[in-house]
């Protein structure tokens, strides 16, 4: 973005404010307005560039971040500098820092009208509900900050505590759950601070979207079905137990396999299984045995599930297209043209468990001798029974030494298929620089 | 014989999907699950329906049109020309176009729904949909492999007849989704177990995330860190689940089963046992609130399938040997063949006693609230709806009417004497006789 747009932004922002001032202004205590707005203009342009900068390079987070990395500035001031920014003294109520942070509060959530839940509870004049609600949260963080630290890091816990504090009235719980809850942020944290500006904590934390684009819509009251049902007779019952004693059924059972046994010399079949087919075929028949039995021994219904079974050729075409295409599906249609994406997906899961899959992955190995690791990976993918984490390093909870860096740690956050730890293997093991190109590019 | 109506929904088709390569979430699975359920003999002990499939028409009951249109037409074919749409609904990697991609997810989406449709009618106890569970998916957006939320739906379902419907998710990820569908509303309540912090998906959950608006306290979020074992997860788990049933009493129960929360999951990092992962299953079916189960994530094949086979056989009340019966998938169970391999602790519980008694001190802090907010109450229960339909329901449904009612009473009488709607019940009770 340009820099004159970040100058105007500015200049609305700040009509805003003073808009904002002028609601808000029947304040009293208000305490040298003058050098506050000074001093917080200074601090605010400082800052866009760099949020505008990061914003980009971060477009999900924009709001929550923003307003991190005011509270992270002043992180860095001295205490005696941020006490004069926030009017502080002992004597002043911390109203006029609640401006202040409304301020910047009205200026970022202004600027995207998406609504933020967290916004809103520090609130902006549109915000009607919160309003009040807001004042005395801040109110309440700020006796908090006051109370002896003045980090940042503090506040913006106090800030996401309020909620809790102001009802619950358990401070002192609180404060201890809190230091066992940031524990691992502030650690990670702390390493984090030389290579990277933002903190740890500012990443993982997400707000959750308010407004007619993200709730259900949930009707009052309630309603009832009447005479006709919305989507009647559209399910089908397959099987009720209820109907006939559990002997009964047993007895069919066996009888239903002795049937099939005779008409599929062949099949083996290991002790009493339920079978579905079979079952359906009595409720279909109103639950009589005998008719079911009858149905059976004509052989009316073909009752192995198994697949059709399936030609050495169309097998050969599958186990071509996997070569070529590995496991897209809709590819592999293409080569064996007389089965559907469906049955292909269910032969795959018998298939790799047969002997055809070690012959030819030992196949694949002669062929195609770069792609061993990887195939290796892929195949076990299904099973990965006991893949052990000496093989594959845990990097979803180890990353303040990992070499994971923020923007895929960000990603990782929004992409829940990034923390697969084999992907994670598979990428690095391929091609590190390629895989930092990748991940740049996915965060843009 | 269990003396709770239990109802299965699986479309046998569900399970012939495919994500696309090195892809974690596997639909395959679900077959997997279902050979086990019927090699064990739970089939012939349920009620099995081939489920309703969802219709646009359902699934826009939340989502947004748009959105669904889409999901409609996309195709691996012409992928291409709606390239402009994909960043805006958020499909991709995460969520990839496959072939059959809105078949899917109308099967699933259709079981749900016809889960909460049949205990609304009040036909079953317990609907069961392991294919169902999508908690990450957004009104406008899919997210995390999720592309139509399910669970809001069939909980919009369920508003239709019950006043207070509870959503409890322990998937190790955040159900961030059915959260923010319903953050304004009190008549859900969303209690989310999961892990937090650290980057980890979907980002959201954080304990101070309560809710807002009417909605204010009915959002409930225990975040945990790693390694979090059987032990340390009842120690939360129950205390609040039974004041979260206490303060709130729902009519209705959605609970979420998301299978990553085991131990040696792909992308999850808890230690839960299958055995642990069950417990709550049970400790919920205990609470004899009308319960619709679905899935949720799980990503390491035959543990999830071992895990939904034993919580199938715990909400039919059937015990099932610890050795995997001879099935066409058992040479995914090598090499033990067991419903409960031993859990190889990989990671270490990094939650410490003190966190977790603090975090459920704060849950409990918050719920408190929950008391002196004001609660949808049952006046607006239609008049004499439910017992004509309840009564057309069964004698549509039940062969032996006359068996079968007594029965039913039967067990009512004795399982769930704390019902909000006893009086309609013991109304019916009369009727019938």
């Amino acid at each position: 973005m340009a820099d004159d747009e970040v100058v105007t932004r500015v200049e609305e922002s700040q009509s805003i404010d003073d808009n904002f001032d002028n609601i808000e202004d029947n304040d009293p205590l208000l305490i040298d307005d003058l050098s506050k707005d000074k001093d917080y203009e200074q601090v605010d342009e400082a800052d866009d560039e760099t949020t505008m900068e990061e914003e980009e390079a971060l477009p999900e987070l924009e709001d929550p971040l923003r307003e991190i990395r005011f509270l992270e500035e002043e992180s860095d001031m001295p205490i005696h500098e941020l006490m004069v920014m926030y009017g502080y003294s002992k004597n002043t109520p911390p109203e006029t820092s609640i401006r202040k942070k409304k301020k910047k509060k009205k200026k970022s959530s202004s600027k995207k009208s998406k609504d933020k839940k967290r916004k809103k509870k520090l609130s902006t004049s549109s915000d009607g509900v919160a309003e009040k609600k807001s004042k005395s949260t801040n109110r309440q963080s700020l006796v908090e900050e006051n109370a002896g630290d003045s980090s940042n890091k503090i506040s913006q816990e106090t800030s996401k505590e309020n909620e809790g504090v102001k009802d619950g009235k358990q401070s002192d719980d609180a404060s201890k759950l809190l230091d066992l809850y940031m524990a691992e942020l502030d650690q990670v944290q702390s390493e984090d601070e030389d290579e990277d500006y933002r903190p740890h904590w500012e990443l993982h934390w997400k707000s959750v979207n308010v407004g007619v684009n993200f709730q259900a819509l949930v009707t009052d009251g309630l309603s009832t079905y009447g005479d006709v049902m919305p989507y009647e007779n559209n399910d089908e019952l397959l099987w009720d137990p209820n109907v006939l004693g559990e002997d009964l059924i047993e007895d069919y059972l066996t009888k239903i396999q002795q049937i099939t046994k005779a008409l599929k010399p062949k099949s083996k079949v290991v002790g009493i299984r339920d079978n579905e087919k079979a079952l359906y075929l009595l409720v279909q028949c109103g639950h009589d045995v005998a008719e079911a039995l009858r149905r059976m021994s004509l052989n009316v219904v073909p009752l192995e599930k198994s697949l059709s079974v399936w030609s050495e050729d169309e097998t050969l075409k599958f186990e071509m297209g996997l070569l070529i295409s590995g496991k897209n599906f809709h590819a592999i249609q293409k080569e064996v043209k007389t089965r559907s994406v469906a049955e292909l997906v269910h032969f795959y899961y018998f298939w790799k468990k047969s002997d055809r899959h070690d012959q030819f992955e030992r196949k694949q190995v002669s062929m195609r001798p770069e792609m061993k690791q990887w195939q290796h990976w892929e195949s076990e993918e299904d099973q990965d029974s006991d893949f052990d984490s000496s093989m594959f390093p845990d990097n979803s909870h180890d990353d303040s030494e990992d070499s994971l860096n923020a923007a895929e740690n960000k990603a990782q956050m929004k992409c829940l298929i990034y923390a697969d730890r084999k992907r994670q293997v598979r990428k690095k093991a391929t091609n590190n620089a390629c895989s930092n190109i990748n991940t740049s590019t996915n965060t843009n | 014989m269990s003396n709770k109506r239990v109802f299965y929904f699986y479309n046998p088709d569900v399970g012939n999907f495919h994500y696309g390569p090195a892809h974690p979430m596997k639909p395959h699975r679900l077959s997997v699950i279902h050979s086990l359920v019927l090699n064990y003999g739970l089939y012939n002990k349920m009620k099995i329906y081939r489920p309703y499939r969802a219709s646009a028409h359902d699934m826009c009951r939340f989502h947004h049109d748009e959105y669904i249109e889409f999901l409609q037409r996309v195709t691996p074919q012409n992928l291409t020309t709606y390239s402009k749409y994909l960043n805006h609904f958020n499909v991709g990697e995460d969520c990839p176009v496959f072939e059959g991609l809105y078949d899917f997810c109308s099967m699933y989406t259709g079981a749900s729904l016809d889960g909460a449709m049949k205990l609304n009618k009040n036909c079953c106890d317990i609907a069961i949909n392991w294919s169902g569970g999508l908690h990450h998916a957004k009104k406008f957006e899919a997210s995390g492999f999720c592309y139509v939320n399910d669970i809001v739906i069939a909980i919009l379902e369920l508003l239709k007849y019950h006043p207070r419907v509870l959503y409890i998710d322990i998937d190790v990820h955040h159900g961030d989704g059915v959260q923010e569908a319903f953050y304004l509303t009190d008549r859900v309540m969303t209690v989310s177990f999961h892990k937090y912090g650290n980057w980890f998906f979907p980002g959201t959950g954080d304990m101070y995330e309560i809710g807002a608006d009417l909605g204010r306290y009915y959002s409930v979020n225990v975040p945990l860190k790693e390694g979090i074992d059987d032990f340390s997860y009842s120690q939360v788990f129950k205390p609040v689940i039974q004041h979260v049933m206490d303060l709130y009493q729902p009519t209705a129960i959605v609970l979420q089963c998301g299978a990553d929360s085991l131990n040696g999951d792909r992308l999850g990092c808890f230690n839960l046992s299958t055995k642990g992962h069950g417990e709550c299953v049970k400790f919920i079916k205990d609470f004899n609130v009308p319960l619709l189960t679905v899935g949720g994530g799980g990503y390491t094949l035959r543990n999830v399938a071992r895990c939904w086979t034993y919580e199938t056989s715990l909400l039919i009340d059937e015990e099932i040997s610890n050795t995997i019966p001879e099935h066409e998938y058992r040479d995914y169970f090598a090499p033990d063949f067991l419903l409960h391999p031993e859990v190889v602790t990989r990671q270490e519980n990094a939650n410490s006693k003190q966190y977790l008694e603090l975090i459920v001190k704060h849950t409990y802090d918050n719920l408190k609230m929950v008391q002196h907010s004001p609660s949808v109450q049952i006046q607006n229960v239609p008049g004499d709806a439910l017992p004509t339909e309840e009564l057309n329901a069964i004698a549509l449904d039940e062969v032996d009417p006359d068996v079968r009612q007594s029965q039913v009473e039967l067990d009512r009488r004795v399982d769930a004497p704390n019902e909000f709607y006893q009086d309609d019940k013991d109304q019916d009770f009369d009727e019938t006789r």
